[in-house]
C-alpha cells in the first residue's frame, strides 16, 4: 500500500509503531505469568523458595492484561473471529459491509472507553486483596483498550471510505 | 428498583436476536456477544453497561483460565523446539501406510497432543499450521483438511489433561483426577472413529498413501519421541502424587516443553522463543476475549433466569437415566453453538446438575456426557472456536468447511450415544485405577 | 396502580444453605413490618457470581440490593473490614455473642458504609471454623508443617504461619481436588462449608482448633436504601438485625449438629486439639501487629476486655 502523506500517513505510522510496541508488551506479559505460578508450585517442596501469598493473584492480573493487549493487537490485524456470511463480497460492496461492521466495533469501543473509565474511576482508592496492588492498574486496561480500538479502527475505516468513494483500489 | 423492566422473554429476544443479528452483519463474535448485552443493560433500571466491563473482568480474572495461555505456549514451544516434528515422524511410522496417510497422522498427532495439552484451541492453532498447507499440497480438499484438523482438535479436551474438566471439577465439585481418568477411553474411541472416517474418505477420494515404515524407522522414531511422550505421564502422575494442582499442571507442561526444546532436542533459539510468546499472546487474546464477553452474556442470561425458564418443568418429565443423558447432551450441543464451553459449564451445568442427580446419573458420567457435547460445540457454528481457527489459517469460509465437518461429526455422535448408553466407558478406568475417585 | 417495589438478593448457595434461609427470613420480616406489597427475587447458586461481586454491585447500587458477604471480600474497599472475621478473636460462642450484642464492630461497619456505600444491617454467621485434614493432629508439634489452604487475606496466612503450619493459597473451588491429590493436606472451614463442598470426603479428620467463629454481615446497598420510602427503610433495618440474629442462632446450632451427624455417619472424625492456649499465645503478637496496622487496636482491646 502506498504511503500516505498528511494526517492519514501520520496515523498509519503511529499505529505501526504502537502495534509493534503492544506486540513486545504481549511477549513480556505472557512470559511474566510463568514465574509466579512456577514459584507457587516449587515453593511447596523447598524451604529455599519464599512462599508468597500473592502469586495466585499476580498471575491472574497478568492474564487480564495479556488478554486485553492481545485483543487490541487483534483489532489492528483484523484477526478477531467472525462468522462471515458474505465472504464473496468484493471492492466497494466489501468496503461498505466492513464499514457497517466497523461501526459496531466503534460502538463497542466507546462502551469500553466510557464505562471502562467509570470502572477505573470506582477503584482509585481500592487495593487488591492479596498483593495489595492498586486496583486501577488492572481496571484501566478497559479504557486503554477502548481508546486503542478506536485508533486502530480509524485507520481501517479511513481505508474503507477511500475504497467506497472510489478514491482508491481495494487492497488485495 | 421496580420489577424488571424487561421480561425474561424480551431479554432473551434482545440477547439472542442481537447476537445473531450482529454476527450476520459480520461483526466479530466477541464484539457481537458484548453488544448484544447492551440493550438490556441500558433498558433495565437495575442494570447499566458497566456490568459488561465488570463481567468481562470477572471472566478473565480466573486462575483456572491461566491454563489456556500455558497450554497454547506449550504447543508453540513444542512446534518451535522440534518436539512436534518427532511426534509427526512417530505418527507417520504408525499410520503412514494407511490410506490418507497425512490425515491419519493429523488424527494420531492430535491424540498424542491431547495427552500433553488441555486446550483444543491450542491443538487447532498449531496443527492447522502444520497440516492444512501440507494436505493441500498432497491434493486433499481444503474443506476436508480444515474439517479433520478441527474435529481432531476436540480430542484435546476429552483426553486428559483438559481445561474443561478442570473447570467442571472446580464448579461442580467433582474429582478432577476422576474426570481425567474417565476421559481416556471415550477420547481414544473418538480418535478411532475419526481414523475410520478418514479411511472412508481416503478410499472414496483416492487420497495418497505413504510407504510402510520399516521396523528400524519405527523404533528410531519411537526412541526420539520418548521424552515427549512422557509428558502425559508427568502431568497425570504429578496429579496423582500431589505435586501440583490441575491448573498448575499447565505451567509444568510449559516448563517441560521448554526444557525438552532447549536441553534435549536443542532446536530452540531466541527468535523462536519470541515468536512462541507472541503467538501465544495473540491467540490467547482472541480466544479469551470471547470468553470475557461470553461471560457477560451468560451473566445476563442468569440475571433474567432464562436457562431456568427454558428448563423449568423438564425435571418433572421424570425421564430415566438414558433419556436424561440424551437430553443433557442435546442441551449442551445446542448451547455449544453459541456459548463458549467455560461459561456454558458455569451457567448450564449447575442448572442441569439436579436433573442428572434426579435421574441417577453418576456425577462423573454426567460430566463426561456434558464435556464431550461441549467439545463437539468447538466445531459447530456459529461459535465454534476450533473450526474458526482452522478456517482462518486455511483462508476459507466456515460455510465451505461445514458439510465435511458435519459428516465427520456423525460417527462422533455415535460415540456420544454409546457413552450415554454405556456409562462404563467413562467409569471403568476410574474404578480400576483409583476407586477413591468414585466415592 | 404502581408496580410493587422489587429487591434483588444474591447467594452463592442453594436453598438449604443457612445463608439462603436467613435471607428468606429477612424477606418475610420486611414484608411483615412494611405491610405493603413488595417483591423479592433471589439469585442463588452463584448465578450472579460470587460474594465479592455481589458486594461490588451493592457498592455501585445496581443489580444486587442485598446479600450475605464474608468480610474478607470487603477488603478492597476497607482494609479494616476483614478484622470483623479475623481468626483468633473469640474465646468461645458466648464471647462472640456478647461482642455482637454490644455492636463492638460498629466503627468498622461505619467505615465500610462510608467507603463502599454498603450498610451492614445485620450479623449472621456463627459457624465454628476448624481444620479438616487428611492427617490427624492433636497439638502444636503435630500441626507443624501442615500444608493448609487459608482464605485470601494476609492475616490468615500470617497467623497460621506463626503457629508453624505451611499456609497455601488455593482457589476455593480447587480445594477439594487439591487435597484429594495431596497438593495440600488440609483446609479450614465451618461445618456448613465442609458439608456443602464435601470436604470431609478428602479431609476426614476435623482438628478442633476452633480458631475462628464466623461473622457474616447481611449487607444492603446504601444507594438502593436511600431511594426507598422511609417506612420501608426502617422495616429493612429492623428485619436485617433480626434476620441476622436468626441466622446466628440457626447456624451456631446447626454447626454442632452437622458435625455430629457427619461423625455419626462415619464420614469424619473429631480430633480434640489439646494446646489451644499455646496456639493463641503463638498468634498474639501477630494479631496485635495486625490490629495496629489497620487502626483497630481500640476494638481489639474492648473485645479482649469482655469477660463472659
Ligand atoms: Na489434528
Ligand atoms: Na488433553
Amino acid at each position: 500500500m502506498a504511503p500516505h502523506s498528511g494526517v492519514r500517513g501520520a496515523l498509519r505510522r503511529f499505529n505501526q509503531f504502537y502495534a509493534r510496541f503492544l506486540e513486545w508488551l504481549l511477549v513480556f506479559s505472557v512470559a511474566s505469568i510463568i514465574p509466579p505460578v512456577a514459584l507457587q508450585i516449587f515453593a511447596r517442596f523447598t524451604e529455599l523458595l519464599p512462599r508468597y501469598i500473592w502469586t495466585e493473584e499476580a498471575s491472574r492480573f497478568l492474564l487480564v492484561w495479556t488478554v486485553m493487549i492481545g485483543a487490541m493487537v487483534a483489532i489492528r490485524e483484523g484477526t478477531h473471529f467472525t462468522v462471515d456470511f458474505f465472504p464473496n463480497l468484493k471492492g466497494r460492496q466489501r468496503a461498505a459491509a466492513d464499514l457497517l461492521a466497523g461501526f459496531f466495533v466503534v460502538v463497542f469501543a466507546l462502551v469500553f472507553v466510557w464505562w471502562g473509565w467509570e470502572f477505573t474511576d470506582s477503584a482509585w482508592y481500592r487495593i487488591s486483596e492479596l498483593a495489595e496492588l492498586p486496583l486501577w492498574t488492572i481496571y484501566i486496561a478497559w479504557p486503554v483498550a477502548g481508546v486503542t480500538f478506536l485508533i486502530f479502527m480509524a485507520e481501517r475505516i479511513w481505508d474503507d471510505l477511500a475504497v467506497l468513494t472510489g478514491a482508491e483500489e481495494p487492497r488485495a | 428498583m421496580m420489577a424488571s423492566t424487561l421480561s425474561a422473554g424480551q431479554a432473551a429476544a434482545f440477547l439472542f436476536g442481537g447476537f445473531f443479528g450482529l454476527l450476520f452483519l459480520r461483526v466479530p463474535v466477541a464484539v457481537a456477544l458484548g453488544l448484544a448485552c447492551l440493550p438490556p443493560l441500558l433498558l433495565e433500571d437495575r442494570l447499566w453497561p458497566m456490568i459488561m466491563v465488570q463481567e468481562t473482568f470477572n471472566g478473565f480474572n480466573s486462575f483456572i483460565l491461566i491454563a489456556v495461555p500455558f497450554f497454547l505456549l506449550a504447543a508453540n514451544l513444542m512446534n518451535i523446539g522440534g518436539i512436534t516434528d518427532r511426534l509427526v515422524r512417530f505418527s507417520r511410522a504408525i499410520v503412514g501406510h494407511m490410506p490418507g496417510s497425512l490425515a491419519q497422522i493429523n488424527v494420531v498427532l492430535s491424540i498424542f497432543f491431547a495427552g500433553i495439552s488441555g486446550s483444543s484451541t491450542a491443538d487447532a492453532a498449531s496443527q492447522s499450521k502444520i497440516f492444512i498447507d501440507a494436505q493441500r499440497r498432497e491434493g486433499y480438499d481444503d474443506s476436508f483438511s480444515v474439517a479433520i484438523t478441527a474435529v481432531s482438535a476436540v480430542l484435546a479436551v476429552i483426553i486428559p489433561p483438559s481445561i474443561l474438566m478442570i473447570v467442571w471439577g472446580g464448579v461442580l465439585t467433582v474429582s478432577i483426577g476422576g474426570l481425567f481418568l474417565a476421559g481416556v477411553l471415550p477420547g481414544l474411541l473418538i480418535g478411532v472413529a475419526q481414523m475410520a472416517t478418514v479411511h472412508v474418505y481416503a478410499k472414496a477420494r483416492g487420497y495418497p498413501t505413504y510407504t510402510r515404515a520399516t521396523l528400524k524407522e519405527f523404533l528410531a522414531s519411537f526412541i526420539v519421541s520418548v521424552p515427549a511422550l512422557m509428558t502425559p505421564f508427568i502431568i497425570i502422575g504429578g496429579k496423582i502424587f500431589g505435586w501440583f494442582t490441575a491448573t498448575e499442571a499447565a505451567c509444568i507442561a510449559v516448563l517441560y516443553a521448554g526444557a525438552l526444546s532447549i536441553f534435549v532436542y536443542r532446536e530452540m533459539d531466541l527468535k523462536g522463543l519470541k515468536t512462541a510468546f507472541m503467538d501465544t499472546g495473540k491467540l490467547s487474546g482472541i480466544t479469551l476475549f470471547c470468553v470475557g464477553t461470553a461471560s457477560a452474556f451468560g451473566w445476563l442470561l442468569a440475571y433474567y433466569k432464562i436457562p431456568e425458564a427454558m428448563l423449568s418443568g423438564v425435571i418433572a418429565w421424570d425421564m430415566g437415566p438414558v433419556l436424561t443423558g440424551f437430553f443433557i447432551a442435546a442441551v449442551f450441543l445446542i448451547v455449544g453453538c453459541f456459548l463458549d464451553a467455560i461459561p456454558a459449564i458455569i451457567i448450564v451445568g449447575t442448572i442441569l446438575q439436579p436433573m442428572a442427580e434426579h435421574a441417577g446419573l453418576h456425577p462423573i458420567h454426567f460430566a463426561m456426557i456434558s464435556i464431550m457435547s461441549l467439545a463437539f460445540g468447538l466445531v459447530t457454528p456459529p461459535y465454534g472456536l476450533c473450526l474458526m481457527i482452522a478456517c482462518s489459517v486455511a483462508g476459507i469460509r466456515i460455510t465451505d468447511a461445514l458439510k465435511d465437518t458435519m459428516i465427520m461429526l456423525l460417527p462422533m455422535f455415535g460415540i456420544l450415544a454409546l457413552l450415554i448408553l454405556w456409562p462404563d466407558m467413562a467409569l471403568l478406568l476410574p474404578r480400576l485405577i483409583e476407586p477413591d475417585f468414585l466415592k | 396502580a404502581q408496580a410493587p417495589i422489587t429487591l434483588n438478593g444474591a447467594s452463592q448457595f442453594n436453598d438449604e444453605h443457612v445463608f439462603n434461609r436467613c435471607m428468606t427470613r429477612f424477606e418475610e420480616l420486611v414484608k411483615q413490618y412494611y405491610g405493603r406489597p413488595i417483591n423479592f427475587v433471589m439469585h442463588k447458586n452463584s448465578s450472579l457470581g460470587l460474594e465479592k461481586q455481589f458486594f461490588e454491585y451493592m457498592s455501585a447500587g445496581r443489580a444486587v440490593d442485598y446479600a450475605i458477604v464474608s468480610p474478607a471480600h470487603m477488603s478492597t474497599f476497607s482494609r479494616a473490614a476483614p478484622f470483623i472475621d479475623a481468626p483468633f478473636l473469640f474465646r468461645d460462642l458466648a464471647h462472640w455473642n456478647t461482642v455482637l450484642d454490644q455492636d463492638l464492630f460498629k466503627p468498622v461497619a461505619d467505615e465500610v458504609a462510608r467507603r463502599a456505600r454498603v450498610e451492614l444491617i445485620g450479623y449472621a454467621g456463627g459457624g465454628i471454623r476448624n481444620i479438616f485434614s487428611s492427617r490427624p493432629a492433636r497439638n502444636m508439634a503435630e500441626l507443624r508443617g501442615l500444608r493448609v489452604r487459608v482464605q485470601g487475606a494476609p492475616i490468615w496466612s500470617r497467623t497460621f504461619q506463626a503457629i508453624g503450619m505451611a499456609p497455601q493459597v488455593i482457589a476455593y473451588n480447587e480445594v477439594y481436588n487439591a487435597i484429594q491429590n495431596n497438593v495440600i493436606e488440609a483446609g479450614e472451614n465451618e461445618a456448613a462449608g465442609v458439608e456443602q463442598m464435601r470436604f470431609f470426603e478428602v479431609g476426614p479428620n476435623l482438628l478442633m482448633t476452633q480458631h475462628a467463629i464466623t461473622i457474616r454481615p447481611l449487607c444492603f446497598s446504601s444507594q438502593t436504601l436511600a431511594r426507598l420510602p422511609r417506612e420501608l427503610q426502617e422495616a429493612i433495618r429492623r428485619a436485617g438485625r433480626e434476620a441476622g440474629v436468626f441466622g446466628r442462632q440457626t447456624e451456631s446450632q446447626e454447626d454442632e449438629q452437622k458435625v455430629a451427624a457427619l461423625e455419626a455417619a462415619g464420614r469424619l472424625r473429631r480430633i480434640p486439639f489439646t494446646e489451644r492456649a499455646q496456639m493463641n499465645a503463638a498468634v498474639l503478637p501477630v494479631m496485635a501487629a495486625y490490629a495496629r496496622e489497620i487502626d483497630a487496636e481500640g476494638i481489639q482491646t474492648r473485645i479482649n476486655a469482655i469477660t463472659s
